[in-house]
């Protein structure tokens, strides 16, 4: 099924403000992406180690348990409680999968792009759709990324796979980081 | 790519009903009939021809009689989700009744996939949100899934409510329409109008139940050029139409019937416009346009649109668009013959860079 080529694990402070987050990313990366929310702030951090590892064409797959919390409060608070227009760049992040074109942006990869919202049994799904583009030779890699930021966290992991012989047996992200390479 | 077939195709739209009210309508050329409900919101909204009826409970029974049509059992089935709002409208429903705004209240994804688990034992559920391409990338995810021997069966559930994040956020990016008229690659169009939809389809390898359509594959790719439009030159749009072929084995001059995006914007429609000019040879496939019996209905309109336009293929010839003369691209002024078996290439573009083309038959 894969072969685990990296992975990577971020678990930060769930009260880390956005700008703490930008911080941390402006280490990486000369030119920052303008307008970006905490969800997608979060999926680079995952992402950037990535940077330049991987192959053209690479899928890029998503999963989050909650949209940008911070953002969807904001647009109902404008929208329902105030009656105001929302602000554009709030809205665009919150109705596409506005995390995973930052990711491909930074990564400079323009193959298939997945959002999925998944929370308690991610991997499994995340999994599926990479095996699915992988099998089908739609992709010649896939790069995995599961943001958390319900129950009071702010975490995340990565994981980078090709075609291969390894199965996890309970899709759990422990037994992607102790596949042998 | 093995083809998958798709039967018990379903949709609840402004055009009708059921489906073949909207077909029967469609076929005839008729529009919808505008909701101006919101003076705040110019150009008003296509909100679904039956009566109003809870979301989830619609929604359950549009899972239970997708079910039953096929003699399914959820626990035989995936659930693909695709949605760009999901419930948000609820949480707004209850805001505009009063209940405080809470961050702790707010939905998780999780809790969407769990009230529909509460009424059936699917294998599993998975909810796709990739903006306006989410139906078109849960048709070809279902393919390609059935394709690994993933799953036996797909159900997929496309579904757009209405809600006023979504319609003040459009209107917001100014691009809605506010003339009322909506006329994808018209020189003087003047943006969309959104429309309620709910739709089902069942994907399977082989052809069950009275089979609808032929889904050949197809490819779906991110343009980082900008978050909300695809690159004006059209040259991402031709790479994954390019590559939809590619994937399918097929030629630009197979394809008999060019089902475009057309959401009647500036900007998507010109991209859309110099990408087809970019693949297609002249004289170019027979083109058509969907959004204007529909409305854009955003995260569904990859199986709306598709529903909608199978059902008529069915009924009888497509019909002429009303301003074919003045349109950017040659349509058709007389109703379309589009022959059984013929091969249909669909765009979908969506925010976030997502550009999707698939090809199907009908059956």
């Amino acid at each position: 099924m894969f072969s685990v080529i990296a992975q990577h694990q971020l678990q930060l402070d769930a009260s880390t403000s956005d700008k703490a987050l930008k911080l941390q990313l402006s280490q990486h990366l000369s030119q920052m992406p303008r307008r970006m929310d905490r969800l997608a702030l979060l999926t680079l951090l995952l992402a950037v180690p990535f940077r330049g590892q991987l192959k053209p064409g690479c899928g890029i797959y998503l999963a989050a348990d909650y949209p940008s919390l911070a953002n969807m409060y904001a647009l109902l608070d404008t929208v329902v409680v105030q009656q105001q227009l929302p602000k554009p760049f709030e809205f665009v992040n919150s109705v596409s999968n506005a995390a995973c074109f930052y990711a491909a942006q930074m990564l400079q990869l323009d193959g298939p792009n997945m959002f999925i919202g998944a929370g308690n049994a991610p991997w499994q799904a995340l999994a599926e759709l990479a095996y699915a583009d992988l099998h089908c030779n739609v992709v010649p890699e896939a790069l995995l990324i599961r943001c958390l930021q319900g129950n009071n966290q702010l975490s995340g992991e990565a994981v980078q796979l090709r075609a291969g012989n390894w199965q996890p047996a309970q899709w759990q992200f422990s037994e992607f980081a102790a596949a042998p390479r | 790519m093995t083809p998958v077939y798709l039967s018990q195709l379903q949709l609840q739209s402004a055009l009708g009903g059921t489906l073949a009210q909207a077909a029967s309508g469609y076929i005839q050329g008729k529009l919808p009939g505008l909701t101006s409900d919101n003076a705040a919101l110019p150009g008003g909204y296509f909100a679904v021809d039956a009566p109003q009826q809870h979301l989830h409970s619609r929604l359950q029974q549009l899972l239970q009689s997708t079910l039953d049509a096929a003699g399914l059992n959820a626990a035989d089935c995936l659930l693909l989700v695709a949605s760009t709002a999901l419930d948000v409208s609820l949480m707004e429903q209850r805001l505009a009744q009063g209940e405080a705004l809470s961050m702790v209240k707010l939905p998780a994804f999780d809790d969407f996939a769990a009230s529909i688990s509460a009424e059936f034992n699917f294998a599993a559920i998975r909810i796709i949100n990739t903006a306006c391409t989410s139906a078109a990338n849960a048709l070809l995810y279902g393919q390609r899934m059935l394709q690994a021997g993933l799953y036996q069966r797909v159900l997929v559930l496309a579904f757009e409510p209405p809600g006023n994040i979504t319609r003040t956020g459009f209107s917001a990016l100014e691009l809605t329409s506010h003339s009322g008229q909506y006329r994808p690659f018209h020189p003087q169009r003047d943006g969309l109008i959104l429309g309620e939809a709910y739709a089902t389809a069942i994907l399977s390898s082989t052809a069950d139940k009275a089979p609808q359509a032929v889904l050949l594959g197809g490819y779906s790719a991110c343009d980082t050029h900008n978050i909300t439009t695809t690159a004006e030159d059209g040259s991402h749009i031709a790479a994954v139409m390019q590559q939809a072929l590619q994937q399918t084995a097929l030629q630009s001059s197979d394809v008999s019937l060019l089902k475009l995006h057309g959401t009647a914007t500036a900007a998507n429609d010109s991209a859309e416009h110099n990408g087809v000019m970019r693949l297609f040879s002249q004289p170019l496939p027979a083109l058509t346009v969907l959004k204007p019996y529909l409305g854009h209905t955003l995260g569904a309109c990859g199986l709306s649109e598709l529903a909608l336009l199978f059902a008529g293929l069915q009924q009888g010839p497509l019909p002429a668009l009303p301003y074919a003369t003045a349109a950017s691209l040659p349509f058709s002024s007389a109703p379309q013959h589009i022959a059984a078996q013929a091969v249909i290439m669909a765009n979908f573009f969506g925010f976030g860079g997502n550009n999707a083309s698939l090809l199907l038959r009908s059956c």
